[in-house]
């Protein structure tokens, strides 16, 4: 039977990757997809989540959600996060996502509940648990198990793209996503769900090279096509800026989520651990795992490594289901 | 009639506010929420329920949230340092709060929606502006305006219960409320809704004596006679851990924003201020004031007096019209 699941999106290219994925997958029922703000402000997620699943034709309701972190910037004591350059190549100006996904207009608009609101009221009513994978800043979850801690009955488990042991790319200790939010993140953490981490450590491993975009573009489809546009994009991005072990790859963090819920073989080193999240100073976002001998109790899953190949594997199934040619 | 929501954290003058809102010509009570704060949301949730029917009204009541937006995530927070101890009167523990209202028990129902749900819900579909006098922490308040900023235009004004200048209780720096959720504090005084703040400056002056709590009961009505056990009950905590100004006297903190609404005449001294509030060490929860000649933006107005006759006389025109009598 197919995993009921809600994705929690910043669209943003790898996002998208991760939309199609899950809107496709015959063993996913994609319940609903929140934005929320990350990798673009919440305008421009919104619009390129509504954008993508519009392209794909698929009937999922879309939920705008939280426009800034819980309360990050309620003061100026936080650490700056510094915008990485735009990289120049073949004369194009290329970024990790792009503002608007190169997509027409949307022919659908978000549901009239704020995500935080839909959380509660889906989770608190749902007759089955629901798998969550959320693959931006956890915001709108924070906000969502802050307003009623019970809903975790009604959540199978947690599949967060987030954070890094021994990778990290805001700053020198922390990931994006959870730097983005830390206390939301440390919510969601202690919240006493299923947390399963998908950090920098799985996603690097589980990259997408030129030649799987040549895989993708050979099965003709609509997604199979799009993922192949935003993987180039993010190899081009990876080459200037952040090169991979692997040559002319890059990692498309939020599909490995998804491709975990599909197949939980894709990932080969998952961890039973303490996980905290800093949330000041240097150790503002970063994911802290217990590593003592004597660790703090056990509160979620950190993947460390993943297979690439069976990534790639799952992603071409899922395409190849696209009726959109 | 001025629409307004409650938000409370029941709670003793929390009770008076409640009633006061409840009995008042001048308020329409579209509903009151619960939240975390002097006690645990279970307890406040009910003896805000108690309250309710007591009163014999149909407002419907929220529960609000557990706990504050992020404070004890990280065991690095300030705690509370100093406060009113329950004292032993005729063989009886009295506290500033008690667990549980000397009330009947609750037989009505909370709604089946959380309170920052409601918020959304009602401001979204609001044809005309309400008011959100907020007397426990911030919680839901700030809650609902980070799920949904595009309601702020149906918010006429958010009154709040909190912050001392030269009055403090719960730390040497702190009010309870602002304390308890200093992030939801700091994230609602700069929303950019019409704030007024009722500190413990104001509700300190505008006391209520042994005297009123006689006029009170005088009335002859329920209300009339819980206050004054509220008052008194007040009263003996705080003459024996926080002696006011007036000897026998007790700040009721919660009504005084609701006489604010009725006539707002019974706050004095409000000043156009820049407030933050404080978040770490031993500024926790602290509503800091820029005292500059060049201040920061004023982003909400400040009550440092209160009128104590006025107040009563407000609240005893309430008591008065309650149609339910007393003993």
């Amino acid at each position: 039977m197919a995993t009921k699941v809600i994705l929690d999106v910043d669209t943003g290219s790898d996002d998208a990757v991760a939309i199609m994925t899950a809107a496709l997958s015959p063993d996913i029922d994609l319940v609903a997809v929140c934005t929320v703000w990350g990798n673009r402000p919440i305008e421009n997620t919104t619009d390129n989540t509504l954008r993508l699943i519009s392209a794909l034709g698929v009937d999922v309701p879309v939920y705008k959600g939280c426009d800034t972190a819980m309360v990050k910037y309620l003061t100026n004591d936080y650490v700056e996060n510094k915008e990485r350059p735009v990289v120049m190549y073949n004369g194009k100006a290329f970024t990790m996502h792009s503002e608007h996904l190169d997509l027409p207009e949307p022919k659908i608009a978000p549901q009239d509940v704020p995500a935080a609101c839909f959380y509660v009221d889906y989770l608190r009513h749902a007759k089955e648990k629901v798998t969550l994978i959320p693959v931006g800043p956890l915001t709108n979850l924070g906000l969502a198990l802050r307003i009623a801690p019970d809903i975790v009955e009604n959540i199978e488990q947690i599949v967060v793209m987030g954070g890094g042991s021994k990778i990290t790319n805001c700053n020198p200790w922390s990931e994006s996503n959870i730097w983005h939010d830390p206390e939301a993140a440390q919510i969601v953490a202690e919240c006493g769900a299923k947390v399963v981490w998908v950090p920098l450590d799985a996603t690097h491993r589980a990259c997408i090279t030129m030649d799987d975009c040549k895989r993708f573009r050979e099965i003709g489809t609509f997604s199979a096509n799009f993922a192949a546009g935003q993987c180039e994009q993010r190899i081009i991005v990876h080459n200037a800026q952040q090169p991979l072990d692997i040559p002319d790859a890059a990692a498309v963090h939020d599909a490995l989520c998804v491709a975990y819920v599909i197949d939980p073989t894709v990932i080969t080193d998952l961890r039973h651990c303490h996980i905290e999240i800093g949330l000041s100073g240097y150790g503002e976002g970063q994911t802290i795992v217990d590593q003592r001998a004597y660790p703090l109790e056990k509160n979620g899953y950190f993947a460390y490594d993943a297979d690439r190949f069976k990534f790639v594997d799952i992603l071409c199934d899922c395409f190849k289901r696209d009726k959109q040619k | 009639m001025r629409k307004i929501i409650l938000d409370v954290d029941t709670g003793s003058d929390d009770a008076v506010a409640i009633m006061a809102a409840i009995l008042s010509p001048d308020i329409q009570l579209e509903a009151v929420c619960s939240v975390d704060g002097n006690k645990d949301i279970d307890k406040t949730t009910e003896n805000t329920l108690r309250v309710v029917q007591l009163l014999g009204s149909d407002v419907p009541v929220y529960r609000g949230c557990r706990a504050p937006l992020v404070k004890f995530l990280c065991p690095d927070r300030l705690p509370r340092r100093g406060e009113s101890k329950p004292i032993v009167k005729d063989g009886k523990v009295i506290q500033m709060h008690a667990d549980y209202l000397d009330i009947p028990a609750a037989e009505i129902k909370e709604q089946p929606i959380s309170a920052p749900e409601f918020y959304v819900q009602y401001l979204r579909q609001a044809t005309e502006p309400v008011t959100i006098v907020a007397v426990g922490p911030l919680t839901n308040v700030a809650m609902a305006l980070m799920m949904d900023g595009t309601v702020m235009d149906k918010i006429e004004e958010i009154v709040i219960m909190g912050g001392g200048y030269n009055i403090t209780n719960v730390t040497p720096t702190a009010e309870f409320n602002i304390w308890h959720d200093p992030e939801a504090a700091q994230f609602i005084v700069h929303c950019g809704a019409k704030v007024t703040l009722v500190p413990l400056d104001a509700t300190h002056a505008a006391c209520i004596t042994l005297d009123d709590c006689e006029r009170f009961r005088k009335l002859g009505t329920v209300s009339g006679d819980f206050a004054a056990a509220l008052c008194e009950q007040r009263i003996a905590v705080h003459d024996d851990s926080q002696p006011l100004a007036v000897p026998h006297a007790a700040a009721v903190h919660d009504a005084l924003c609701i006489a604010y609404l009725i006539d707002p005449t019974v706050l004095k001294d409000v000043r156009e201020v820049h407030c933050d509030i404080g978040f770490r060490d031993f500024s926790e929860g602290q509503t800091i004031l820029d005292p500059r000649y060049y201040t920061e933006e004023k982003n909400c107005r400040f009550a440092f007096d209160g009128d104590r006759f006025k107040f009563v006389d407000i609240l005893c025109d309430l008591f008065a019209r309650d149609k339910k009598s007393g003993r």
